[in-house]
């Protein structure tokens, strides 16, 4: 179907002007390329992303820009045709994979956003993870319509969810800041690469996309993410003791790994964020404090360390059953004593980290 | 579980006690009653069950002589010692007999639906565009799925029953009768029992190929048909394995070995493409091929054909530009060939864009006739090789990647069967345009 081997863009080749353009950049370039090099030295590997979870955090950040920059590409392209051919003809040239370097390199200044979108495909992954058979039955433990219709809710997301975290199409479930921010940065990338040359033009087009970018954030619904559904379910349940060790024997059970964070934050009284962070960290054993401070069976505490070391190869099982020893021989008032920090507010704790660089 | 075998292991890692099945593998390992066992999987997981304190499961495969058998264990820590109950048994295949874990990734590469069940076969997921997912959930799979028309629901059960997987399973939804090929891999729990099916499923539109009916066996069709036969389970196997390889599905690989995987797998898609084309064209020579004559919406063939290249389009960085959704073009033909026409006219347009491009998809009607024009942005076809291109293996550069250069030659002589054509307008540097033309209907 192909017959002339030139540049498909009709480009001629590399000119002088190229050449001294590239030169003079050169410098720079080599700098930077090195300076990456140096920092990637000093990486541990624990800090590391595996390849599955890069491939799945690029797919996600693709899907986002797909999904959030084809709402506002629309409406102001919608906008504009009506209004401004120039703005229009410049906007429709711009494409979804135009933006994802922008997105990258802003995703690289914010580091909340960033930490949400590692920690939530890292939680997914290990869901994928999970072992079956490592109980023998544990039916759904909360009773009462609320409660079966969250659980309802919550198996909807989780259907929603289902494509393997590191293939397309996969759910975007982002929680209302980061839907905001990248909202924001897409409807910013796409002004930039569409550049047109007139100043009027500009302004009618920045408007577009503004107008474009309320109207995407005003559809967002951060209460229908997966994590939401799953907190909403144990919030309703509010299971404590016995119904609590049967929900997590169901939750393992079932490999439903944000309804096991979301039951476990419940009932510690804390985020769902900050159990996420504990279970998707090996080296934090805060976690296992978490879990002795809601007084739960050892039997309990050492299914959640197996199942998580089944399903993340950065974790040591050997490792984890010496911890359990010493976890269940502290008193569980001290436990509660050694996890009070993860129940305070996480914008009080970040501004207490924050305050700690400071002095 | 009747080919359940048990052992009782002390505190100190040694065997007290085997049923015959578990004493004769740990003797023909060099072990016996009193000694350590010398089942190291066994081993690792009653020693972990005892420090944890808790049952535990695992999937092993222990050697036993030259061979291996593939075990579930479970591990239960008692006032004496851990009781191991081991089942499954199964010797593990030289030759994978597609491998369940295998066969369900390979899948979820084609996959247009995924959906589970439980153990009652009850639906507990379900994700892919065109279904009420919120209404099918709790619901019986066979409620969702119509198992019975091809006697699909016996794969479903043997699956079951032998805790395997099924593959390819023609079906339809049980709500607009759509046929589908769904596959699915058991799911077990701790006691080796059937726990539910992970599966995956598409749309049968997309099937390239279908057995060629038997009437006068001439040696073109024989030939067609043990082709298929021949090398599409092989090449099927090739992609699984090179797929699981470079998904890294047991363990870290070195980045190298990743990158031959896929090669591995692009290659092996390659000739497997090759093989249906050589179907096809079989089937379209033999002088008594027929086509269905049915009123068809090629708007929505266009759109379903889009759709089916979203993820090619997608990696290739090239953006289809699919016709409304509300955009309707009555056309006479027959669907499954539409669509394999237009699927091809597409897949060209994203395989010759450029990074960042757009393929166009235009709908035209009236004055007897319904068309859709493909239009990319790659580097066009000069004049004296447009007609080439439709020649059987009629490729005008045969050292560029992808295609086999019968494509468009089959794509030609579907439309003329079904009274239409395609054609091609097109000038070098300025991308091509390829027109399915269909009678209007």
């Amino acid at each position: 179907m192909s017959i002339d081997p030139t540049d498909p863009l009709g480009g001629t080749p590399a000119d002088v002007a190229t050449l001294l353009a590239e030169a003079d950049g050169a410098a720079a370039l080599v700098r930077r390329l090195r300076g990456a090099a140096i920092r990637d030295l000093l990486i541990p590997d624990a800090a590391r992303l595996d390849d599955r979870r890069r491939a799945a955090l690029r797919t996600l950040i693709r899907a986002i820009v797909g999904t959030i920059g084809a709402d506002i590409h629309d409406f102001a392209l919608r906008r504009l045709t009506e209004v401004d051919e120039g703005g229009a003809a410049a906007l429709s040239r711009v494409d979804a994979c135009h933006l994802i370097a922008s997105i990258e390199a802003r995703l690289g200044t914010d580091e909340a956003i960033a930490g949400d979108l590692i920690d939530r495909v890292t939680l997914d992954l290990i869901g994928d993870g999970l072992p079956t058979g490592l109980i023998e039955q544990a039916p759904e433990p909360w009773q009462g319509r609320a409660a079966e219709r969250a659980g309802e809710a919550l198996r909807q997301a989780e259907s929603r969810r289902r494509t393997p975290p590191d293939q397309p199409p996969y759910a975007t479930d982002l929680p209302a800041e980061s839907q905001a921010a990248f909202t924001w940065w897409i409807a910013a990338a796409i002004a930039d690469v569409a550049r047109p040359p007139l100043t009027d033009t500009s302004a009618a087009l920045d408007r577009a996309l503004a107008d474009g970018a309320a109207h995407s954030l005003a559809q967002a619904d951060e209460g229908e993410r997966l994590e939401a559904a799953a907190t909403r379910l144990a919030a309703v349940a509010d299971l404590r003791g016995g119904a609590l060790v049967g929900a997590l024997d169901h939750a393992l059970a079932e490999r439903r790994v944000v309804l096991l964070a979301a039951l476990i934050a419940h009932a510690a009284g804390t985020s769902f964020d900050s159990v996420r962070v504990l279970m998707t960290e090996p080296a934090d054993p805060r976690l296992w404090l978490l879990l002795r401070s809601l007084d739960l069976p050892r039997e309990s505490i050492a299914r959640i360390g197996f199942a998580l070391c089944e399903a993340d190869h950065r974790r040591d099982v050997e490792r984890f059953a010496d911890q359990l020893d010493a976890v269940m021989s502290l008193p569980v008032a001290d436990a509660v004593l050694a996890t009070a920090a993860l129940r305070l507010p996480a914008a009080f704790r970040a501004a207490r980290a924050s305050g700690e660089t400071v002095r | 579980m009747t080919d359940m075998a048990a052992a009782l292991i002390d505190g100190e890692g040694r065997l007290v006690e085997a049923d015959p099945r578990i004493a004769a593998l740990n003797a023909s390992a060099g072990g016996g009653i009193g000694q350590p066992l010398a089942l190291p999987a066994i081993g690792e997981l009653a020693r972990l069950s005892r420090r944890l304190g808790i049952v535990i499961a695992r999937p092993a495969v222990v050697a036993d002589g030259e061979d291996d058998v593939e075990l579930w264990i479970r591990a239960r820590p008692q006032p004496d010692g851990i009781r191991v109950e081991v089942s499954g048994w199964r010797d593990r295949a030289p030759e994978p007999s597609p491998a369940p874990r295998d066969a369900h990734r390979f899948d979820a590469a084609e996959a247009q639906f995924f959906w589970k069940s439980d153990a009652a076969m009850l639906v507990t997921a379900l994700s892919g565009e065109g279904f009420d997912a919120a209404a099918a959930i709790g619901q019986p799979l066979t409620r969702l799925f119509d198992l019975t028309t091809d006697e699909a629901l016996l794969p479903l059960l043997s699956a079951a029953a032998a805790r395997g997987s099924f593959a390819d399973q023609p079906a339809r939804i049980a709500a607009d009768g759509r046929a589908i090929r769904l596959s699915g891999r058991a799911q077990v729990d701790g006691g080796g029992v059937f726990a539910g099916f992970v599966g995956t499923g598409r749309f049968v539109d997309a099937a390239p190929a279908e057995p060629v009916v038997e009437a006068t066996p001439a040696f073109g069709e024989q030939f067609a048909d043990r082709l298929d036969r021949a090398l599409r389970t092989p090449l099927q196997r090739i992609v699984a394995h090179a797929d699981s390889i470079g998904a890294q599905a047991d363990g870290p690989v070195r980045p190298e070995y990743v990158e031959y995987a896929q090669d591995i797998s692009s290659a092996a898609r390659h000739l497997m493409g090759l093989v249906d084309d050589l179907v096809d064209l079989s089937a379209i020579e033999r002088p008594d091929f027929a086509i269905a004559s049915e009123t068809i919406d090629l708007a929505d063939v266009t759109r379903r054909a889009a759709g089916l290249l979203a993820v090619r389009a997608a990696n290739a960085e090239v953006r289809i530009d699919r016709p409304a959704m509300d955009d309707v073009l009555p056309a006479i033909g027959e669907f499954r060939r539409a669509l394999q026409i237009l699927v091809n006219l597409i897949g060209n347009a994203v395989r010759y864009s450029p990074r960042g491009g757009v393929v166009w998809l235009r709908l035209d009607g009236g004055e007897g006739s319904a068309s859709v024009t493909v239009a990319d942005q790659g580097r066009g076809i000069a004049h004296e090789d447009q007609a080439r291109i439709f020649d059987k293996f009629g490729r005008v550069d045969a050292s560029e990647p992808g295609g086999n250069g019968l494509g468009l030659y089959i794509a030609r002589r579907l439309a003329r069967a079904m009274g239409g054509d395609v054609t091609v307008e097109s000038e070098p540097g300025q991308g091509a345009r390829f027109k399915l033309t269909l009678p209007e209907g």
